[in-house]
């Protein structure tokens, strides 16, 4: 009976594997010839199967260290909030990580204390987490341990008010560095009335107001299967693991919580924002925040390496040429709804720093980028046409890429991601494809349209005579 | 702290005698990811395998940094480590330097300096390894330095000091060690004062060159997608004619024991709001000085780290309103030179009725020493026997996991040892772990923290960070401060160049 239960278990998993999965669409492009080695070598090391409460599992096989790493996803982070409820999410969950039925506080501490594991939750704008992490070895001890505090959480008022008291004390401390508060102001006045704007880790505002029934209240109604999938990396064997999933998280009932429709795109216009802050004495911070193009989008690929060509150009002309900041960087990040940021991190001439900011964005728009060929680089002040260069910024990109999955927590986030920005575990491993397939036509329409003509919010922060020095009409008007 | 350093894997008797005596050698085990060899001009080559992504990681470590300083050059590694990236012979300039990082495709180049030493690293894909170390081996050897690049690095480096001299962390941890390191502040701190950068010569970064970037002073560590031998064989053949001096001698005279009754308070604008945070600091084991009991600091780490130990059960149970046993942190960071234990919690304010912050800051700290002292006096009975193999076990997990990822393995872990220490120091960390005992525990306790009596019990200075908004709302707070001797802290007093004008 045994015996015929393991074979039975063997079968559905390879069977699963194949078939269609609702996180990995029936899609010609995971099929077949069109395969890459890169796509076929890390398909091979991927699982899939479903609970019997629906939730999918997704298990990403590595050898490649002792770690391993099991992370819950919650879809929906903001998009399911209000201004009422920003951060009750994140409250809830990390009050789930102090205790549960079967581990007081003290067994969960000394637990991860004695095996160095980490058990973690957060929020994004899109999803939420509930993660364990650590050495193979404790594994079936961490995983029961995990699947306890999601199945059987404790809520104990003095577990929520000290996660909440956190939670205030790290809001209060974004508001003592003068660039952890240019990001405030900017969320404030870039997502405004945007889901977005519901951040994740809440506002003084609504956890002030927050209470333990609110925490038991998210569990009670959101805390759903149809919300949930599952991702593990690391040596794990499938089998084992679904045992473990199948007596635990497959218990989680599915509420049928109504999921988000896509968010709408940001409403933004080109303006300058002076925030004072009296103790960066003799510095300041600049950060200008553009709408981007969403992962699945064609534009994304481009506009990420595109940007990589401006923060050089940033490098060379802000930083090198005229010594005007500490360090420059241009980025987008990989949402659903998605945004960029212009950064001159830390500067001593506010007033003068758009000029040179233009003059790099300039170059650009002309069709170059910094030079990268070993005769023409001795002179700081040569270009070279964006494709001339593009080869190497093509390389630096895999590079970069290669770089984000070197630990087995980059991997499981990267899967999260592609499953939250295009429903398909499978699709980061069609960006080398993506890159390698990009024009220099294509990179530079994007920066045009996204940067050089998009409306950017600026925020600058510093002492009140550095902002009031930054003159308005070379962010209202750039010259770009 | 103990996570900025850990390692260590570890070889046989045989091996570190090869280590000793040999001119060129390698160590290496069967299951042990790290070779080391010492090239014939003294340059130390370690290659560390991982396979998981087909990149390779190339640092240079050179030892010095805070430690090395003297009033006049304070700031100038600081300095010389951005000049490094401004250019050397085959590329001179710093576009020549960018771009020869984006050929290679470098995704990801930085330096750091820190009080013990200054590093350089890029990550390049591995079939490019050979093109990378031929490239640190020109910005080693052969650098550059031209006075418009230093006049407009100066600016940056301004920029970013500038932000750490208004930074209230850094003021507030500043304000304490240059007031305990009476002696020689100026080996704590690497920024320096302005006008040090300002006043800064070509001649001076050359001289600086000449003194600490030489091979005897320097590690070459190599990380990730590669093949030992190879990695071997390019460093010999790049790095293999480069000549220099013997190494420097760095942190002599030692840093003497620290003065009686510092006491200080920093009400500062921009902190929490609702708690307040206590540092007690004591003068630690210098790890090359007193070797044995860094050791020892090290495990007994890992006794107090439990939340729910013992130790920090005790302490909020008996403490005057610690806010949490989670944010309770007793800390040895590893040094060269003058050494510390550090003791760091914060205090709820506002509890009705009780004491001011400053008076239960006091209590606090009477309390600390009376467990410490419970410990000293049977810390077999404290603890417990597998207490102690249980600490040992989490101090050799640590290592495993901080061998996940290559790259930051050799810029961090690896760096940081072998800066700090040396490389038997390293190779033989482990296995000195593992034979510390109750009673060595008990003689680090009693030498460094509690003294065996009130008369031998060493100077422990005092901190305690508020914010302004509500620290002053606290009943007998100004009164407390002035009857226990608190000195005010300040941007313009917490520096060591400030005290000294």
């Amino acid at each position: 009976m045994l015996a015929f239960g393991a074979l039975s278990l063997v079968l559905f998993i390879t069977s699963c594997a194949s078939a269609p999965f609702p996180l990995a669409p029936d899609s010609e492009a995971f099929k077949g010839n069109t395969l890459t080695a890169f796509e076929k070598e890390n398909l091979n090391n991927f699982t899939t199967f479903t609970l019997s409460n629906g939730i999918p599992v997704i298990l990403k096989r590595s050898n490649a260290s002792q770690v391993f790493t099991l992370t819950l996803v919650l879809r929906g982070g903001s998009l399911l909030a209000s201004p009422q409820t920003a951060g009750y999410e994140q409250v809830a969950l990390q009050t789930m990580t102090r205790g549960s039925k079967n581990y007081t506080y003290e067994d969960i501490q000394t637990l991860l204390d004695e095996t160095s594991s980490a058990l973690a939750a957060s929020s994004t704008f899109e999803y939420a987490t509930f993660s364990i992490t650590g050495l193979q070895k404790y594994q079936k001890t961490l995983l029961s341990l995990w699947a306890d505090c999601l199945i059987n959480p404790s809520f104990k008022e003095q577990d929520f008010a000290q996660v909440l008291s956190d939670a205030q004390l790290a809001l209060q401390s974004k508001e003592q560095d003068p660039w952890t508060k240019t990001a405030v102001v900017m969320n404030q006045e870039f997502f405004g009335q945007h889901p977005y704007g519901n951040v994740p880790e809440g506002t003084m505002e609504s956890l002030g107001a927050m209470k333990l029934q609110d925490a038991t209240n998210w569990y009670a109604q959101q805390f759903s299967a149809n919300r949930i999938f599952i991702v593990a990396v690391g040596a794990v064997d499938p089998q084992e693991l679904r045992k473990g999933l199948e007596s635990s998280v497959a218990k989680i009932p599915d509420k049928k919580v109504t999921l988000p429709k896509e968010a709408p795109g940001f409403s933004v216009s080109s303006r300058l924002v002076r925030q004072e802050f009296p103790a960066s004495r003799g510095l300041a911070y600049l950060r200008g925040d553009f709408p981007a193009p969403a992962p699945a989008d064609p534009d994304y690929m481009a506009l990420n390496v595109g940007l990589k060509m401006v923060s050089d150009l940033f490098f060379n002309v802000v930083r090198d040429k005229y010594g005007a900041t500490y360090s420059p960087a241009a980025y987008i990040r990989a949402f659903p709804v998605n945004y960029g940021s212009l950064v001159m991190f830390k500067t001593k001439v506010p007033d003068k720093i758009k000029a040179y900011i233009d003059e790099a964005l300039a170059d650009f728009g002309r069709g170059y980028c910094v030079a990268i060929d070993a005769d023409t680089a001795e002179d700081p002040s040569a270009r070279v046409p964006i494709s001339e260069a593009l080869p190497t910024y093509k390389a630096l990109f895999v590079n970069e890429y290669y770089q984000s999955q070197e630990t087995i927590g980059q991997q499981a986030n990267t899967i999260i991601s592609s499953v939250i920005n295009t429903g398909d575990y499978r699709t980061y491993l069609k960006d080398m494809t993506k890159i390698e397939n990009l024009s220099a036509e294509q990179i530079q329409q994007a920066v045009s349209t996204y940067v050089l003509k998009g409306p950017i919010t600026w925020v600058v922060t510093g002492s009140r005579d550095m902002i009031d020095a930054v003159p308005e009409q070379d962010y209202v008007n750039p010259s770009r | 702290m103990f996570r900025q350093k850990r390692f260590g894997l570890l070889v046989c008797i045989g091996l570190i005698y090869l280590l000793l005596t040999s001119p060129l050698f390698s160590e290496t085990t069967g299951s042990n990811p790290i070779t080391h060899r010492v090239l014939p001009n003294g340059l130390e080559v370690f290659v560390v395998e991982n396979h998981a992504v087909p990149l390779a990681t190339i640092c240079v470590v050179f030892r010095g940094g805070a430690s090395a300083q003297t009033p006049e050059n304070a700031g100038i590694f600081h300095l010389y480590e951005h000049m490094l990236f401004a250019g050397n012979e085959k590329y001179p300039t710093q576009t020549a330097f960018t771009a020869a990082l984006n050929r290679m495709g470098v995704p990801n180049w930085n330096g750091a300096t820190g009080s013990q030493y200054i590093n350089y690293y890029i990550t390049v894909p591995s079939n490019r390894l050979a093109e990378g170390i031929e490239f640190w081996s020109w910005a080693v050897k052969k650098p550059v330095f031209s006075e418009e690049k230093l006049e407009k690095e100066k600016e940056v480096v301004i920029n970013e000091i500038r932000g750490y001299h208004t930074d209230p962390d850094h003021i507030f941890q500043n304000a304490l060690e240059s007031r305990v390191f009476t002696q020689y502040p100026w080996r704590k701190n690497i920024d320096g004062p302005e006008e040090n950068i300002q006043k800064a010569t070509v001649a001076d970064l050359k001289r600086m060159g000449e003194t600490y970037y030489i091979p005897r002073n320097t590690a070459l560590m190599i990380a990730g997608d590669v093949p030992p031998n190879e990695a071997f064989k390019l460093a010999e053949q790049w790095f293999g004619d480069w000549q220099g001096g013997a190494a420097p001698v760095i942190a002599e005279p030692p840093q003497g024991g620290f003065p009686q009754n510092i006491r200080l308070s920093y009400a500062d604008d921009t902190f929490y709001q609702g708690v307040s945070m206590v540092q007690f600091l004591w003068r630690g084991p210098d790890v090359l000085r007193n070797t044995k009991d860094t050791y020892t600091s090290d495990v007994l780490l890992f006794l107090l780290s439990s939340p729910v130990g013992r130790f920090k059960s005790a302490l909020m149970e008996k403490g005057p309103g610690l806010y949490d046993e989670r944010y309770i942190d007793f800390s040895y960071p590893t040094s060269r030179d003058g050494g510390a234990y550090g003791f760091t919690t914060y205090l709820r304010m506002g509890i009705q009725g009780a004491p001011s912050i400053v008076s239960r800051t006091e209590s606090l700290r009477q309390l600390v020493l009376e467990e410490f002292a419970a410990i000293a006096q049977d810390p077999e009975a404290y603890f417990g026997k597998e207490e102690l193999e249980k600490a040992k076990t989490k101090l050799i997990d640590q290592n495993l996991l901080s061998m996940e990822v290559a790259s930051s393995f050799v810029t961090g872990t690896l760096t940081f040892w072998w800066s700090v220490a040396t490389t038997d120091y390293f190779y033989t960390y482990e296995q000195n772990c593992k034979a510390v005992t109750f009673k060595d525990i008990q003689d680090i306790i009693q030498r460094y923290l509690t003294g065996v009596d009130e008369t031998s019990r060493p100077p422990v200075a005092t901190a305690v960070r508020f914010s302004t908004a509500d620290g002053w709302k606290e009943a007998g707070l100004q009164e407390d401060l002035k009857n226990y001797g608190y000195h005010d802290i300040s941007a313009e007093t917490a520096f060591w160049w400030q005290q000294q004008r």
